[in-house]
């Protein structure tokens, strides 16, 4: 907590804490001398030493002597120095009870917070804009013959500035547009260029920064993006730039032609929001930008809206939603489709946009965080119940405590009282500790796994009230019960006799060993799936072979089109002559990034309706350096003049259009009897052009033979490092002005399971605590059962017993528990897996062998854990045992 | 008598008896830095006081206030006879002792 309080006068919570415990015909001289010691300290070693040595003081006056004795009974401060006392020889006398009590605690807790951390920052994406409350992002729900076929983020360049004029409602319109990527280089002064392929490059309108809470450094928000040719660019990418340099007023050129001013720097983006950007260029500065105004057709436009506060934003979702019917009403009538218009919060667009295509960048996922959520809940409540059931079962020997106090005259709600702060105890000691390792461990798991979490986040008021309430939940719920069947037990029966019977029905803590074992079982099998999910979507059959293809990122910075065009077939020759290089093609899409271009089409079958296709600019030889297969008809050809106007589609975008078969497209034509009329030549086979949680894309290619965004390099050989070093040199030949950037298909499509990757590692460590935690519990149980029925076992042994009959009779009660726990958790974990692996187009399937596996581990685990105490007693001397009755 | 009295309370008696008429908790404290050059807390010399004044080697009066003290009266501490003669005993015991010190010792 920070506290602010006037420059020349102490800490104000300790003046009042001082104030409220001191008694009143002391508080003169206390805090008399106080402030008096604090005004000529402060004077002498200045304000920061006087404050501390004036907290230090009110802690240390803080001791009975200062409270006035009227007010305090000091009975009951002697019964809780008392409890303390007892509860700490309890913990020091049954060494292995207690820390498993409390290491279940503190990995549960510790678990719980980690999680936290992370909950906490995926919940604040993007709240940190000013009225973020009334920030919405438009996005556009496109549906075809009355059905949901895609949904966008981006939407018309048109829909910002008209909305903004017809609904009063709205304070701002704002609109991003993705395509400010490629080369962006700066002139040194010695002639030399700094140059850069820059990928998070976007356009914006003038006021992108009066919506956005980014900060500016430099730079005035109203007009640093106003006029044509203006760009502002983040700290770090000015650095990469201009170094040290004051970049306002320098010039960058980007792709080679056009001249941008800076005009300002801003702060880098914080991680928690869904747009990470280092240059944004203004609007203005794109061709065609006063036509835009009116245009409906091309929709690549992110738009951000700002509300006014006292909006009805029902209301004003159903009229924004039927806005398009007016405004593209002859298209949609000619189409048959309809376009809806879908306000989304920016604060949900990191975890809520699922479904939602062409975003800015990877989201993050909503079910994936209640998932773990659940988790740290299951790990806590696990802990909680091994405190329950250790403090019951070891009751017998509390019992006789409990005995002896109530004869002495304590009564119940003064016992109650005793465990109730027995349980505080260990619950506030737990998570002092867990707090600890939870700060240790921050920095590893950050290098680990790619997450960041805050460790500053730690001394949040958030974090430290949660904390707080876990204590209290804590203690309620570990502490209660056990309190209650302590307490219950009459002296005389507790003081005479053993309580303990061995055999009994399904009690309460056999109820709560089957609850953690169902828990464990279930995330055991949850971990099978997960990895066997990961497993099977890279061990698929893409449809196209990604190996040995190098990319490198087609040229952008030249004098224009023609030139590039020419520089990009003398690449191409140049390239061909190198011995390690098998082919090289030309295409604008590569599989594992995520197509802009889509268009509708018709067919001869659908000649209506319009058909979403997407579309693939590209050679002949991508199909080569694919192996990707011809189901039906021939590749293009550079000597058929006529393949500019023809088109290889894939199996699903056939489908699309309604053909039975390849064979039944070919020599048809896509958009027959239009301007836009395409000779189908070729259908090739289906290729994940995404990740296996996605669907296989309808494609159409055309043939494109110039320059493209990507170079597609087929080697021959395993000896990158020098193939690339060639290709390199042949680069800088063709285009001294561009970067040469590349990287191989393979890793670049293995890209995309990053995420599965992370929420695997993650899965399985918190999988693993939870099923740790149950069996320190089980553990800690067993001990106890053999560790009571010691004597029983010792006479068993003496008329004639087994070391394994005796094993065999302590595991049978635990193995009955176990599978009854198995039971429930087999269909429990099969319902949640399949609810799971919804997210995913391809799913593995759940089968039987995973059950088995699931099932025979958490037995041989319960077993071990069960006979190695169980071993111990029944190989002990039994003489050991009985001598002293 | 004197067996009574601590090696800390010894000083802080002595410190009270040195300064008539200003010795309360804070200024105590300063002046048991200034002439034996480590610190103790004023809570612990509020303690020390109190033990005194319980065995009679002080008395006490509530005094004025200041504005350093954010108006809070002093509670000033005083030597009683007691007290006074209890720290001439010790002093005089010690003196007998300094005195059969051997010479030898000094002459280096």
């Amino acid at each position: 907590m920070q506290n602010a309080p006037k420059s020349d006068s102490p800490p104000k919570w300790a003046n009042r804490f001082l104030e409220w415990y001191c008694a009143h015909h002391l508080i003169d001289e206390i805090q008399g001398d106080l402030l008096e010691a604090f005004y000529y300290r402060y004077q002498e070693l200045g304000m920061r030493r006087a404050k501390w040595w004036f907290i230090w003081d009110v802690i240390r006056f803080f001791r009975p002597s200062s409270f006035g004795k009227q007010q305090f009974n000091t009975n009951s401060i002697a019964m809780f120095k008392n409890y303390l006392k007892v509860s700490f020889r309890n913990f020091v006398r049954n060494k292995v009870y207690s820390s498993i009590n409390l290491s279940g605690l503190i990995v549960g807790i510790a678990a719980c917070l980690l999680i936290s951390l992370h909950v906490i920052e995926e919940f604040s994406y993007d709240n940190f804009h000013p009225y973020s409350k009334d920030t919405y992002r438009v996005v556009m729900d496109m549906y075809a013959k009355g059905e949901l076929r895609t949904k966008s983020a981006p939407i018309y360049a048109a829909v910002g500035p008209n909305l903004a004029k017809d609904f009063p409602e709205i304070v701002a319109a704002m609109r991003i547009l993705p395509f400010g990527g490629g080369v962006y280089s700066v002139r040194q002064e010695d002639g030399s260029q700094i140059r850069f392929n820059e990928e998070k490059a976007v356009l914006a309108d003038p006021n992108f920064f009066e919506l956005f809470g980014f900060k500016l450094i430099d730079g005035d928000p109203k007009n640093v993006l106003s006029e044509p040719r203006q760009i502002v660019i983040s700290e770090s990418t000015a650095k990469r730039y201009f170094g040290n340099k004051n970049p306002i007023g320098e010039n960058i050129v980007w792709r080679g032609r056009d001249d941008t001013k800076v005009t300002g720097v801003f702060e880098d983006f914080p991680e928690n929001s869904h747009m990470q950007f280092d240059m944004i260029t203004s609007l203005k500065s794109w061709e065609g930008y006063d036509e835009w105004v009116n245009n409906w057709g091309w929709y690549d436009f992110y738009t951000f809206i700002r509300l006014s506060e006292n909006v009805d934003i029902n209301v004003f979702r159903t009229k924004i939603s039927q806005y398009l019917d007016e405004k593209k009403a002859e298209s949609f009538a000619e189409n048959n489709i309809r376009q809806e218009l879908v306000l989304q919060p920016i604060e949900d667009i990191h975890l809520y946009s699922k479904g939602l295509s062409w975003e800015m960048g990877e989201n993050g996922g909503a079910e994936n965080v209640y998932f773990l959520i659940a988790i740290a809940a299951l790990i806590l409540i696990i802990a909680w119940v091994n405190f329950i059931n250790l403090s019951t079962a070891r009751a017998v020997k509390r019992a006789k405590e409990v005995g002896v106090r109530k004869v002495v005259g304590a009564g119940k709600s003064q016992l109650i009282i005793q465990f109730l702060a027995e349980a505080f105890l260990y619950n506030f000691v737990a998570v002092l500790i867990a707090t600890g390792i939870v700060a240790l461990l921050v920095p590893v798991i950050n290098g680990a796994i790619e997450i960041s979490l805050e460790r500053t986040l730690l001394y949040s008021n958030l974090v430290i009230l949660g904390l707080s309430l876990l204590i209290v939940a804590g203690t309620a719920i570990s502490g209660l019960y056990p309190a209650f069947v302590l307490t219950s037990f009459k002296p005389i029966t507790v003081i005479r006799g053993n309580l303990y019977k061995r055999k009994g029905k399904l009690g309460f803590r056999q109820v709560l060993v089957v609850f953690q074992f169902t828990a464990s079982i279930t995330l055991i099998l949850g971990t099978f799936i997960v990895v066997k999910q990961l497993q099977f979507m890279r061990s698929q059959d893409l449809g196209f072979s990604p190996e040995q293809n190098l990319v490198v990122r087609g040229a952008t910075s030249g004098s224009g089109g023609d030139d590039l065009d020419q520089r990009s077939q003398r690449f191409r020759n140049e390239l061909l002559e190198l011995p390690a290089v098998l082919n090289h093609a030309i295409t604008n899409n590569i599989p594992g990034r995520e197509n802009f271009g889509i268009s509708g089409y018709t067919s001869i079958i659908f000649p209506d309706d319009l058909q979403n296709l997407y579309n693939v600019h590209t050679d002949d030889n991508f199909f080569v350096n694919f192996d990707i297969e011809f189901l039906a008809g021939r590749n293009f050809s550079k000597e058929i003049l006529t393949d500019t106007a023809a088109v290889i589609l894939n199996e699903s975008a056939i489908r699309l259009l309604g053909f039975d078969s390849p064979d039944a497209a070919l020599a048809e034509k896509l958009n027959p009897n239009t301007r836009r009329e395409f000779k189908i030549i070729g259908v090739v086979n289906d290729y994940h052009q995404a990740s296996l949680r996605d669907n296989l894309d309808p494609i159409a290619f055309f043939y494109h033979d110039g320059r493209g965004r990507f170079n597609l390099i087929k080697l021959s050989t395993n000896d990158y490092p020098d193939v690339v070093r060639q290709i390199e040199s042949v680069w800088d030949k063709v285009y001294p002005d561009n970067p040469f950037d590349f990287f191989f298909m393979d890793e670049f499509f293995d890209r995309q399971y990053k995420s599965d990757e992370k929420f695997n590692s993650i899965f399985i460590g918190f999988a693993g605590l939870a099923i740790f935690v149950a069996c320190i519990g089980l553990f800690g149980l067993v001990s106890f059962t053999a560790e009571q029925s010691k004597k029983e076992i010792s006479i068993r042994k003496v008329l004639g017993a087994s070391v394994s009959k005796v094993v065999f009779l302590l595991a049978k009660d635990y193995a009955r528990l176990i599978f009854i726990a198995i039971l429930i958790a087999f269909p429990l974990a099969y319902y949640l897996m399949k609810q799971w692996l919804q997210g995913y187009a391809y799913q593995t399937s759940i089968s039987a062998g995973v059950f088995v596996m699931g099932g025979l581990l958490i037995s041989v685990i319960a077993f071990l854990t069960v006979s190695f105490k169980s071993f111990n007693v029944a190989n002990s001397n039994p003489v050991n045992s009985l001598r002293d009755e | 008598m004197s067996q009574n009295l601590g090696n800390l309370e010894e000083t802080v008696l002595l410190i009270v008896a040195v300064m008539p008429d200003e010795a309360y908790g804070y200024t105590v404290s300063e002046q048991y830095y200034k002439t034996m050059g480590s610190r103790i807390s004023i809570s612990a010399v509020h303690t020390v006081l109190k033990r005194l004044e319980k065995k009679g080697f002080i008395k006490s009066k509530m005094g004025g206030s200041t504005a350093e003290r954010g108006g809070r009266r002093k509670r000033i501490f005083s030597v009683t006879k007691l007290g006074l003669k209890t720290l001439e005993e010790i002093q005089e015991n010690r003196m007998k002792l300094w005195n059969m010190m051997p010479k030898l010792n000094f002459s280096h």
